[in-house]
């Protein structure tokens, strides 16, 4: 064992000399693995060491691996993603056949496609838990602001990210429930129009399909990348501090052993998308049919909710009326730190807190049902 | 002493078995980088229709491409040339009469040159035909 | 008024128009006009004079009796050299004198088809023109205006025309736009036109459906029938209310002459159980086929052996006119054992990505003892702090 780790140890001391190994390692860290930054002006060993021996706030335990979940789904789907590339051709007449390619000829095509797509899921679904617990902690209080307004970014890219897929994916059912998100979306004032314009009216197949390539694979990945830099190097600036009356808890973790249980959680969310993908594949689906609304056209989950609020106002109200709504909860959505400045600090407000969030929760959820029944039964 | 011999093989055992995953997964990658050879994954715009020394002039070859059956016929004065297999009436599959260098179908007699072209019958319409290419010695039907 | 006079002068029509202008615009219409024919070419007289005694003089016919008109047209539709430039057949008189609408017309039966009522009186089309009374997809309409409901030509049977509207044939002609669909005159002749005899219905029928006449031929019901008298094929599928022949009515059509428990009826059952089997078979396979691409696996061979077995199926139906079981039975075995075979290899297929979930538990196992073994190394970790 000792000549291993000692040519590892030569190995590295050689690259050392040459290159600054610390940087490099800390380039990735940026995006969370460690709550601090390295030293990038003492050796990689030294300063890892140095890293690792910093206490571990006792909190850090498994709500707290969110952010880093985020970073490790994103990771998987952009594996996913870059070998679905290698096969995928974006062109309106064979973007189907080079999926069908994939799925059928390609070995473990199907596993790969499956992966991309439960795995998206799954970012999202984490997305939005973490979200609801900055939530329900009052995470977006000075001074948080920021980490909450990317936090909320993260989703709105994250759902983008999802629609740009959905359209790649040519088939019908995809494909018109993308259209139908985008509808939602662009009946939105003011926002809608940017967006219409950007992505360009869904009907002409042919730009659209370009477009949402190139946004799907470059524009939406480094947004999201970028997004994510700005959330760990927030933390890394405020540290995770909790409100008063926790601190004092006694840190009963190190540093290696929450990286092992990071390891655990990604091999067990790792099963969990195997699981999803081989017990409910995504199935095919026919080529996109453009002049034919197929009859159970669903929107995406997550749009639910807004379908919901948009749907409860009269239908005499014009669309852009309807949606006003809309931008108002988005708006909200997004800026609600700056809505919100009363410090984090009182015990008291806590339970009033806690009440008013789960007030709006589920209101939030009591629409996603109700845009799913209208969904379901109206058809 | 035993007891740092099982403590090593232990140890060993499970970096094998960690490392498994990293052969796992690196296995999955590389076969799925494999570009599949067979062409029917490729896209279905060519049909491989086997030797091109084989089929004599005057002869016919049935291949098929998925759901569709073609014959591959060398004309007696050495044209190659593909037609489609079905009859253009109700899509019945056609037999090749050699004697006759025709198509007939079995439903309705309806009769076909090897151009394509009908000679009698119910059919009203030609069938489709498609160009031969010659390549390493193989006929290709191009669609 | 002389501008008037100067125009109809520069027509052929010369003035017939001025009494009769109904008849001058729909023969203006007419492929006689096109071709420069003028009234005075059939019906005689003086064509410039005004006035009604003056006009209709001399050898003027007004064609009022039906039984004229045969005689008049053939005057040039009969005379070979005329009509050569046109490459227009001469033989219509002829084969008339042989139909039945020819042969009551000699007996001075008036109500019986003369030229005029299926090509028009003034305004003749050529019958490829969709507008004229003659063309193809409009002649069982015109048939129908006297073997229709509304004649009594056919007596108090259902009129053949009300009967062939609710056929295949009639859909297939009309609504399907299927050029090879028969209408009237293909079964029963254009000019000559005339009911089949009781042996040569088969003939007529086999014209097109060529197989079963084969077949049928083969069979005991040929030499049988024409002895019974029965016209062959119009026994068991009706003459003009033609239905696509459904394998479940054999039942009923054998029942028609053969008592149920007689062993020519078995023959039939046994026939239908056999086809019936495979028609099952194929569309279960097809269902199996369909389920398989939605995963999707590669189906297009098995649709192409399915489209292979249905061929095998669809000659099996004109098998049945043998009444030989085996030849039935040949081609509906085959047919179902592809099926069967097709089915087989999917399942096999789907079978396979059952495998799929058996390697997940197998999978599961291992992730689990991974999961643990990361475990042993964090307790480890954190002892060593």
């Amino acid at each position: 064992m000792a000549n291993e780790t000692g040519r590892l140890h030569q190995l590295i001391d050689w690259t050392e000399k040459r290159l600054n190994l610390t940087e490099m390692v800390s380039l990735l860290t940026m995006f969370g693995l460690f709550y601090t930054e390295l030293n990038t002006s003492k050796p990689l060993s030294e300063a890892v060491r140095e890293a690792l021996a910093k206490p571990l706030p006792a909190y850090s335990r498994w709500p707290r691996v969110m952010g880093l979940l985020v970073l490790i789904l994103f990771l998987f789907e952009l594996g996913t993603g870059l070998l679905l590339a290698f096969y995928y051709r974006p062109t309106p007449q064979e973007s189907y056949a080079s999926i069908l390619i994939i799925a059928r000829g390609v070995r473990f095509g199907w596993f790969v496609r499956q992966m991309h797509f439960w795995g998206a899921q799954l970012l999202l679904v984490i997305l939005i838990a973490r979200l609801i617990r900055f939530f329900f902690r009052g995470h977006y209080r000075p001074p948080r602001e920021l980490i909450w307004i990317t936090a909320a970014l993260l989703l709105v890219t994250a759902t983008h990210l999802d629609f740009t897929g959905r359209f790649l994916a040519s088939n019908n059912d995809f494909y018109w429930s993308s259209r139908r998100a985008m509808e939602l979306l662009f009946s939105i004032p003011i926002m809608g129009v940017f967006f219409s314009f950007v992505i360009h009216e869904i009907e002409d197949y042919t730009f659209t399909l370009s477009r949402f390539y190139f946004m799907h694979i470059l524009m939406l990945p480094t947004l999201f990348w970028g997004l994510l830099y700005l959330s760990f190097s927030g933390i890394r600036r405020i540290g995770l501090t909790e409100i008063k009356g926790e601190e004092h808890r006694p840190a009963r973790e190190t540093f290696p052993a929450h990286l092992y249980n990071l390891l655990i959680i990604v091999v067990f969310i790792f099963g969990i998308l195997v699981t999803f993908s081989v017990l409910v594949p995504v199935p095919f689906g026919e080529p996109i049919d453009y002049l034919e609304t197929p009859g159970n056209l669903r929107i995406p989950w997550y749009l639910l909710a807004p379908y919901g609020l948009v749907e409860i106002f009269p239908s005499w109200m014009p669309i852009s009326g309807r949606s006003l709504i809309l931008l108002v909860v988005l708006m909200v959505f997004i800026l609600l730190p700056f809505l919100d400045r009363r410090s984090n600090r009182e015990p008291s407000q806590r339970r009033r807190i806690w009440i008013v969030n789960f007030v709006l929760l589920a209101v939030w959820i009591f629409f996603t049902f109700y845009g799913a029944f209208l969904d379901i039964g109206g058809g | 002493m035993v007891q740092g011999n099982r403590r090593i093989f232990f140890t060993w055992l499970t970096r094998i078995f960690l490392s498994s995953w990293g052969v796992g997964i690196i296995g999955v990658i590389v076969g799925y980088l494999k570009a599949p050879e067979n062409p029917r994954s490729a896209g279905f715009s060519v049909v491989r229709a086997g030797d091109a020394e084989s089929l004599g002039n005057g002869e016919a070859r049935a291949v098929k491409q998925g759901n569709s059956p073609f014959f591959v016929i060398r004309t007696r004065t050495g044209d190659l040339l593909a037609v489609s297999g079905l009859c253009t009436h109700f899509s019945c599959v056609l037999n090749w009469n050699g004697e006759d260098q025709t198509l007939v179908c079995p439903c309705h007699d309806g009769v076909f040159t090897a151009t394509g072209d009908v000679i009698s019958g119910l059919p009203s319409k030609p069938l489709p035909t498609y160009p031969v290419e010659v390549r390493r010695g193989e006929l290709l039907i191009r669609l | 008024m002389i501008v008037l006079v100067l125009f109809f002068s520069l027509i052929p029509a010369g003035q017939c128009g001025l009494c009769h202008p109904e008849e001058r615009v729909q023969f203006a219409e007419s492929i006689h006009a096109q071709e420069m024919i003028s009234c005075t070419d059939c019906h005689d007289g003086d064509p410039s004079a005004i006035s009604p005694e003056q006009a209709h003089r001399g050898k003027f016919r007004s064609l009022k009796r039906r039984t004229e008109i045969p005689k008049m047209c053939a005057r040039c539709h009969s005379d070979p050299r005329m009509m050569r430039v046109y490459n227009l057949p001469t033989d219509q008189l002829a084969l008339y004198r042989t139909s039945q609408h020819g042969t009551q017309i000699d007996r001075g039966d008036t109500r019986a088809a003369v030229c005029t009522d299926c090509h028009g009186t003034h305004k003749i089309l050529r019958s490829t023109d969709p507008e004229s009374p003659s063309y193809i997809r409009n002649i069982p309409e015109t048939c129908g205006r006297c073997h229709g409901e509304s004649e009594s030509v056919e007596g108090s049977r259902p009129s053949s025309y009300t009967a062939y509207m609710q056929g295949v044939h009639a859909e297939e002609l009309l609504k399907k736009n299927n050029p090879n669909a028969p209408e009237c005159s293909r079964c029963h002749g254009i000019h000559g036109a005339a009911p089949a005899g009781v042996g040569d219905v088969s003939k007529i029928c086999g014209n097109c459906h060529s197989a079963a006449l084969r077949a049928f031929r083969e069979g005991p019901h040929a030499a049988a029938m024409t002895e019974a008298g029965l016209p062959e094929c119009v026994a068991c599928h009706d003459n003009h209310a033609t239905a696509a022949s459904d394998i479940q009515d054999i039942q009923e059509i054998c029942s028609e002459c053969h008592a149920t428990d007689s062993a020519e009826f078995e023959v039939g059952e046994k026939m239908r159980v056999l086809i019936t089997g495979a028609e099952e078979q194929l569309a279960k396979a097809h269902q199996m086929v369909m389920q398989a691409s939605s995963v999707p696996l590669y189906v297009e061979d098995y649709l192409a052996r399915l489209e292979e077995a249905r061929t095998h199926l669809m000659e099996a139906e004109p098998a049945i006119h043998t009444i030989s079981l085996p030849e039935v039975e040949r081609s509906a075995a085959i047919a179902r054992s592809l099926g069967e075979e097709v089915e087989a290899e999917i399942e096999g297929e789907l079978s396979e990505l059952s495998l799929r979930k058996i390697g997940l538990i197998v999978f599961w196992f291992y992730i689990l003892l991974t999961i643990w073994i990361l475990f042993q190394y964090r307790q480890r970790s954190l002892r060593k702090q």
